[in-house]
C-alpha cells in the first residue's frame, strides 16, 4: 500500500511538473495543422502540408512574394530573361545563380544540381506521377562553359505558367540524393525522349529503390534543402520541427521577404479535433492557428477579452470561392435567361450575413479582386429580385399553367415542371444553409429546390460525369496568372473541371490566347473580356469569397497577413520585447 | 468502446460433471485444430475485403493525382492522362481483380486495363447493347487513336474553332453507348473536318468508323444471356497482393518489386509511399497499450461492482449503481469526449489534461519522466475509452450473477451452512463468468474500431488514425493489412474466450470425450 502511495505522488508530481513547466520564453511558433503531412521528399509528395514544410527547407530559383504577389528571385540572381523563339516554338528562360548560394556543406549551388532537380520531377519509376505532368513543358537545360553560374531552361510552348513552374522547383542537393552518382548517366533529354528506355535501365531501378524509400522521406540528413530551415524532427502524427540553420547562406539577404527566417524554431503541430485545437489555442500551447470555423471564430474568440489579449485575430482574404453550378445541357438550364433569373434568386448577402457570419466577400467572376489588373470590377453581380427573376423565366416560356404553383414549359412535347436537385457533399452544414436560403426564394418563383447532400467521392463523380442539375462547389486559386483551360474551356468538358458545359468559340479563343500570352497587360485584358462573357452566360452562379480566420499569438510582432495560403507569414514573425 | 457483438448464451449441455477441467495436453491438439481453420477464414476474409474494396465508388490512382482538384494550374492533359496511366499500372490497378471473373460471354474480360472509370462505363453498357467484346475494344482504341492525333496537332489562330469541337467531340464518344447518339457525333465530326490543317485527322477517323460499322454489323446480343467464366491467370489484383511480384528463388534484380503478404510484405501505402509494415509498426504500439489498459480497467472495475450490486439486487446501491450505469452507458463518448477537453484541458476553463498529444518526451530523457508523460497524456483518453465499456460489463456481471444465485446448489450450499463469502465467490462467481468471457472475445475489435473515435478527438498516433486516413483516401494496402490485422485479433480473441470457457467451466471440455 505505501509503495502505491508513493508511485502515485510521483506521478502527481510529475503531471505538475510536465502540464506547467515550459514557459513561452522561447523563439518557437507552434503552428497548428489539421493532418500530418505525408512525406518530405521534394519531388514525391502529395499532400498541401508537406508542400508547406518542404518549402521552408528548399529554396525555389524564384517565387511569388506573398504580400506584393510579384515574381522575385531567390536562388537565381535576378528574375530570368524570357525569350521566345517562335520559329522553333520554344521559349527559355536564362538567369545566373546567386555568387553565395551554398549547400549546408559549403559547396556552390551549380546548374548541375537544378538539372539534377528537374530529371526528379520527371523521370520514370520515381513517385513522382503526381507532380510530374506539370513539368511536361520543361524541354531542355543549356549550361555554358564560360560561366559555371549561367544557365538556360528550355520550355517546349508558349505558356504563361512556364515561368512560375519552371522557377518554382524546389532545388535539390545531388551530393545527398544521388551520392551514387547513378543519375548522371541519365539526362534530362534521355528522359524526354526515350520515356520508355530510361524506366527499364538498371541505374534508374536502383536509383528509384533508393529514392523512393523511406529514408529521402523522413529521416534526418536526407531532408537537405539550401533554405533557411533544417529539418530536426518529424513525429508521425504529432508534428514536425524545423530548426533555423546557423550560417546560412541567405543571411545576408535577410531583410528581403522571400529570405526572412524569424523563429528560431517553427513547430507544426498536429490536433485533428477541431474543438481540442481550439482548447489548446486558449490555453496558449498553439500560437498560431488558421482555418477557423467561422462560428467558433465570431462566438468563441472575437467575443473573449481573455482570447484578445493574447491574441491577434485577422481576417486576410483568400484565393478561393464558391458558387452554385447548373448543367448547361440541361433542358431546364439551357436558357441563358433562366440561368440568370436563378442568378437573381440567390441573396448572396443574405448568405454571407447569416451563413458566413459576414467573414466573406461578394465575387462577380472567377477572377480574385486581388489580381487588379486581371480583375474586371465594372461588372455588376446579378442582385436579388424575386421581381426580375420571374419576369426572365416568363420571357423564357416558364409558366405555371397548371395552376399547381410550380411553373412549367413544354419541352420536345411533354410538359417538365421547374423543379431542381440541388446537391452538396454532405457534411458541410453551411453549404446545406446556403441552398436553403436559395430553395425559399426560388418557391417565390415557382420553383421547387431539392437540396440533396452526397457523400464526397460521389459529389465529385456525378460533377466529372456531368450528373446533376445544379450543386454546390468551390475553386482555390493560385498566386500565379490564372489558367482558365481546366474550368471554361469546352477541350475541358471531359477530362478536365468544365462540369457545367460551359463555352463557345468565342471563349475558347479567349482562352487559347491568354494561355500563349505572354504580356502582362494584354492578357488583362483578355481576362477582362473572358469574365464578362461568362458574367452574360450566367454558368455559375457566383457566392462569396470566404476570408481567412487566422489567431496569432501577441508573443510575436512583425505580424503581416496575406491572400497567400495559409494567410500569414511565420518566416517574419519577431519574438515581441 | 462498446463490445458490438454479444452472444449472451452458451448452449453447452451439462452432462457429466467431470471434477477436473482438463486444461493439458488435449487442449493443444484442439488449439492446433482451431488455428487451422483460420487460414480458409483468413482468405476467406481477405477475399471479401478485396472485392469490396474493388467495387467501391472512387479511383485511388484518380484522387492521387487530382491532390487538391482545381487548385494551381490545368496540367497538360496527354501528359496528365500518361501519368494516370502509369500510376495505375505501378498500383496493378489495370489488373483484372481476382483469378476468374464471372459474368456473361459477352462481357469484357480486359476491361480493367481501360484506364478511365468512365470509360469503362461506357464500354460495359456498350458491350451489354451489342455483345461482341473484341469489336467494341478496337473501336475503343481507334477512338484513342483519333483522341491522340487531334491532341497533337497544334493548335493556330486559323484552326482553333473547328480544333476545339472536333477535340470537345471526341471526348464525346467516351461517354456514348448508343447507336444513334455515336451517328450523331461521327456527322459532326465530319462537319468539323473542313480546315486543311486538320488532314492528319482523316485516317484515324475513318478508322473509327469502319471499327463501329463492324461493331454494328457482328452484333451477338445473345451472348449477353450464356454465363461464363474468365479465367484470368496469375495476373491479377489478389493474386500479386498476396504473392507479390519479387522472385521467389534467387535474388531480385529490381529491387521496386514486392514480395507480397505472405512473405511479409504488406505492400506501400498510396498516398504516404511508405511500407505499410512500417506505418502500423509507428503506430501500433500506442493503441495497444490503451487497448490493453481500457480492457484491464473495465474488466478489474465491472466484475466487483457486478457482483458486489448482484448480492444486493434491490437494495439501495443496487440502485443507485444500476441508475448511474444506464446514464454512463447512454453517452456517446465522442461527446463526452470533447466535453472532457473543453472543459480540463485549458481553455476557459480548468487546465489540468493537455488538449491533445503534446508530449516530447521519449525514454531517453528518463524512465520515470516517460511514464509519467505517457500517464499525463492517457488519463483522459482512458477515462473517456473506459466507462461505456465497464457500464456495459457490470450490467452483465450483475446479470449473470443474479441468475447464477437463483440456481438451486446456491441454496443448497447456504443450507449446508457455508458462510456468504464462500458462497458468493466459490460458488456461484466462477459460474457467472461464461457471459463476461463471451464479451471478451469481441472486446479487441471492437476497440480497433473505437480507436478511430479515441484518437481522432485526442490526436493520438496511433492505428485508429491510420485507418481512418486509409479509408478517406481510399489507401488499398493500408486498409487491407489492417482488416487482416483486425480480422486475426478477433480469431484469436474467440479462441482465447473458448479456451477460458475450459478453465471457468469444467463442464465444457475440449479433449476427444472418452466414456
Amino acid at each position: 500500500m505505501k509503495g502505491l502511495r508513493k508511485i502515485l505522488i510521483v506521478a502527481i508530481a510529475l503531471l505538475a511538473v510536465t502540464s506547467c513547466g515550459k514557459k513561452k520564453s522561447k523563439n518557437e511558433v507552434r503552428i497548428h495543422a489539421l493532418s500530418d503531412t505525408d512525406m518530405l521528399n521534394p519531388t514525391n509528395y502529395q499532400s498541401a502540408e508537406a508542400q508547406y514544410y518542404i518549402g521552408q527547407m528548399f529554396q525555389s530559383l524564384w517565387s511569388v512574394n506573398p504580400h506584393n504577389l510579384q515574381l522575385e528571385p531567390i536562388i537565381a540572381k535576378a528574375l530570368p530573361e524570357e525569350v521566345y523563339d517562335s520559329s522553333k516554338g520554344l521559349l527559355t528562360y536564362t538567369f545566373e545563380i546567386r555568387e553565395e548560394a551554398k549547400w549546408d556543406n559549403g559547396t556552390p549551388i551549380t546548374p548541375d544540381d537544378i538539372a539534377f532537380t528537374f530529371k526528379m520531377y520527371k523521370a520514370p519509376v520515381l513517385n513522382n506521377e503526381q507532380n510530374r505532368p506539370y513539368f511536361e513543358l520543361v524541354d531542355d537545360i543549356i549550361t555554358y562553359p564560360d560561366n559555371a553560374r549561367k544557365m538556360t531552361i528550355v520550355c517546349n510552348k508558349k505558356y504563361i505558367l512556364a515561368k512560375s513552374t519552371a522557377g518554382g522547383i524546389f532545388v535539390m542537393p545531388r551530393y545527398i540524393y544521388d551520392p551514387k552518382h547513378l543519375m548522371d548517366k541519365i539526362s534530362l533529354r534521355d528522359i524526354n525522349t526515350k520515356f520508355k528506355e530510361v524506366e527499364q535501365n538498371a541505374d534508374m531501378k536502383a536509383f528509384a529503390a533508393e529514392y523512393n524509400s523511406e529514408k529521402f522521406q523522413r529521416e534526418k540528413g536526407f531532408i537537405v534543402g539550401s533554405g533557411p530551415y533544417e529539418f530536426e524532427e518529424w513525429v508521425t502524427g504529432q508534428r514536425v520541427v524545423l530548426k533555423k540553420k546557423k550560417n546560412w547562406w541567405g543571411e545576408k539577404y535577410a531583410n528581403e521577404t522571400l529570405f526572412m527566417a524569424g523563429p528560431d524554431k517553427l513547430i507544426y503541430t498536429v490536433v485533428k479535433d477541431q474543438t481540442a485545437a481550439l482548447t489548446a489555442l486558449k490555453g496558449e500551447k498553439l500560437d498560431v492557428m488558421n482555418g477557423i470555423k467561422s462560428k467558433d471564430f465570431i462566438e468563441q474568440l472575437k467575443t473573449s477579452d481573455k482570447v484578445k489579449e493574447k491574441f491577434n485575430l485577422e481576417t486576410p482574404s483568400s484565393m478561393a470561392y464558391t458558387y452554385f453550378g447548373m448543367n448547361l445541357r440541361n433542358p431546364k438550364f439551357e436558357d441563358v435567361r433562366v440561368r440568370r433569373a436563378l442568378s437573381h434568386l440567390v441573396d448572396v448577402e443574405k448568405i454571407i450575413h447569416v451563413i458566413g457570419y459576414d467573414l466573406g466577400k461578394r465575387v462577380n467572376g472567377p477572377v480574385n479582386p486581388y489580381k487588379k489588373g486581371a480583375f474586371n470590377d465594372t461588372i455588376t453581380s446579378y442582385d436579388f429580385s424575386v421581381d426580375k427573376a420571374k419576369k426572365l423565366l416568363a420571357d423564357a416560356g416558364w409558366k405555371d399553367s397548371d395552376g399547381n404553383g410550380t411553373i412549367d414549359k413544354m419541352v420536345n412535347g411533354q410538359k417538365v415542371e421547374f423543379n431542381i436537385t440541388f446537391t452538396y457533399n454532405a457534411g458541410n452544414d453551411s453549404r446545406r444553409d446556403a441552398a436553403l436560403i436559395f430553395k425559399e426564394a426560388a418557391r417565390q418563383a415557382g420553383i421547387n429546390v431539392d437540396v440533396v447532400p452526397q457523400e464526397w467521392s460521389i459529389y465529385i463523380q456525378n460533377q466529372k460525369k456531368h450528373n446533376f442539375e445544379m450543386f454546390y462547389g468551390s475553386w482555390i486559386g493560385g498566386t500565379t496568372p490564372d489558367d482558365p483551360k481546366q474550368i471554361w474551356h469546352t477541350e475541358s468538358i471531359n477530362g478536365g473541371s468544365n462540369y457545367v458545359y460551359f463555352g463557345n468559340q468565342e471563349s475558347d479563343k479567349l482562352i487559347d490566347a491568354i494561355r500563349g500570352e505572354l504580356r502582362e497587360d494584354v492578357r488583362n485584358d483578355l481576362y477582362r473580356k473572358l469574365q464578362v462573357l461568362i458574367h452574360n452566360e450566367a454558368p455559375y452562379i457566383f457566392i462569396w469569397s470566404p476570408l481567412e480566420r487566422i489567431a496569432i499569438s501577441k508573443r510575436f510582432t512583425g505580424v503581416q497577413t496575406s491572400i497567400v495560403r495559409p494567410g500569414f507569414y511565420e518566416n517574419e514573425f519577431k519574438m515581441a520585447q | 468502446m462498446k463490445p458490438v457483438d454479444v452472444k449472451t448464451t452458451v448452449t453447452t449441455t451439462p452432462t457429466t460433471v467431470s471434477a477436473k477441467a482438463s486444461v493439458s495436453f488435449p487442449l493443444f491438439g484442439y488449439v492446433l485444430k482451431r488455428i487451422l481453420i483460420f487460414l480458409p477464414t483468413l482468405f476467406v476474409i481477405s477475399l471479401v475485403t478485396f472485392i469490396l474494396i474493388a467495387a467501391a465508388p472512387g479511383d485511388p490512382a484518380e484522387s492521387m493525382l487530382n491532390r487538391s482538384a482545381g487548385e494551381g494550374q490545368a496540367s497538360d492533359k496527354l501528359a496528365g492522362d500518361q501519368a494516370y496511366r502509369e500510376l495505375r499500372t505501378k498500383l496493378g490497378l489495370d489488373l483484372p481483380v481476382f483469378y476468374f471473373s464471372l459474368g456473361s460471354a459477352a462481357s469484357c474480360d480486359t476491361i480493367n486495363r481501360i484506364a478511365k472509370s468512365d470509360h469503362r462505363e461506357t464500354l460495359e453498357r456498350m458491350t451489354y447493347r451489342y455483345g461482341n467484346w473484341p469489336q467494341i475494344s478496337s473501336y475503343y482504341y481507334a477512338v484513342n487513336d483519333m483522341e491522340l492525333a487531334s491532341l497533337q496537332i497544334k493548335k493556330d489562330s486559323a484552326n482553333a474553332v473547328p480544333l476545339s469541337k472536333l477535340r470537345e467531340i471526341t471526348a464525346l464518344f467516351y461517354l456514348q453507348d448508343k447507336e444513334n447518339d455515336i451517328q450523331g457525333l461521327l456527322g459532326e465530326y465530319t462537319k468539323s473536318m473542313g480546315h486543311p490543317s486538320l488532314a492528319s485527322l482523316q485516317a484515324p477517323f475513318q478508322k473509327v468508323q469502319t471499327a463501329f460499322a463492324a461493331v454494328k454489323s457482328n452484333t451477338t446480343v445473345y451472348k449477353r444471356f450464356i454465363p461464363a467464366l474468365h479465367w484470368n491467370g496469375q495476373q491479377n489484383q489478389y493474386h500479386r497482393w498476396l504473392f507479390g511480384r519479387a522472385a521467389w528463388l534467387g535474388t531480385e534484380e529490381d529491387p521496386n518489386k514486392a514480395k507480397g503478404f505472405i512473405r511479409g510484405d504488406f505492400g506501400i501505402s498510396f498516398f504516404a509511399k511508405r511500407p505499410v509494415s512500417s506505418m502500423i509498426w509507428d503506430s501500433i504500439g500506442i493503441t495497444m497499450l490503451i487497448s490493453v489498459l481500457v480492457i484491464l480497467l473495465e474488466y478489474l472495475l465491472a466484475i466487483p461492482l457486478g457482483v458486489n450490486s448482484a448480492i444486493r439486487k434491490g437494495s439501495k446501491f443496487d440502485s443507485t449503481v444500476t441508475t448511474v450505469l444506464f446514464m454512463l452507458y447512454s453517452l456517446p463518448s465522442f461527446w463526452i469526449g470533447t466535453l472532457a477537453i473543453f472543459f480540463l484541458c485549458g481553455g476557459d476553463y480548468l487546465n489540468i489534461f493537455p488538449p491533445y498529444w503534446m508530449s516530447d518526451v521519449t525514454w531517453d530523457d528518463g524512465f520515470l519522466l516517460k511514464l509519467g508523460d505517457l500517464a499525463y497524456h492517457l488519463i483522459l483518453p482512458l477515462l473517456v475509452a473506459t466507462y461505456g465499456g465497464f457500464a456495459f460489463l457490470t450490467r452483465q456481471m450483475r446479470g449473470s450473477m443474479v441468475n447464477v444465485l437463483r440456481q438451486d446448489y446456491i441454496r443448497t450450499a447456504f443450507s449446508k451452512g457455508l458462510d456468504d463469502k464462500t458462497v458468493f465467490w466459490s460458488h456461484a462467481f466462477r459460474n457467472s463468468l461464461l457471459p463476461i468471457i463471451t464479451i471478451f472475445a469481441s472486446v479487441f475489435p471492437a476497440l480497433i474500431s473505437g480507436a478511430i473515435i479515441l484518437e481522432f478527438l485526442f490526436t493520438i498516433p496511433g492505428l485508429g488514425q491510420v485507418t481512418y486516413a486509409a479509408v478517406l483516401q481510399k489507401d488499398y494496402p493500408v486498409i487491407l493489412t489492417n482488416t487482416m490485422f483486425a480480422a486475426i485479433l478477433t480469431l484469436v480473441g474467440y479462441l482465447v474466450a473458448d479456451i477460458l470457457y475450459a478453465v471457468v467451466d469444467p463442464r465444457i471440455s475440449y479433449t476427444s470425450a472418452k466414456k
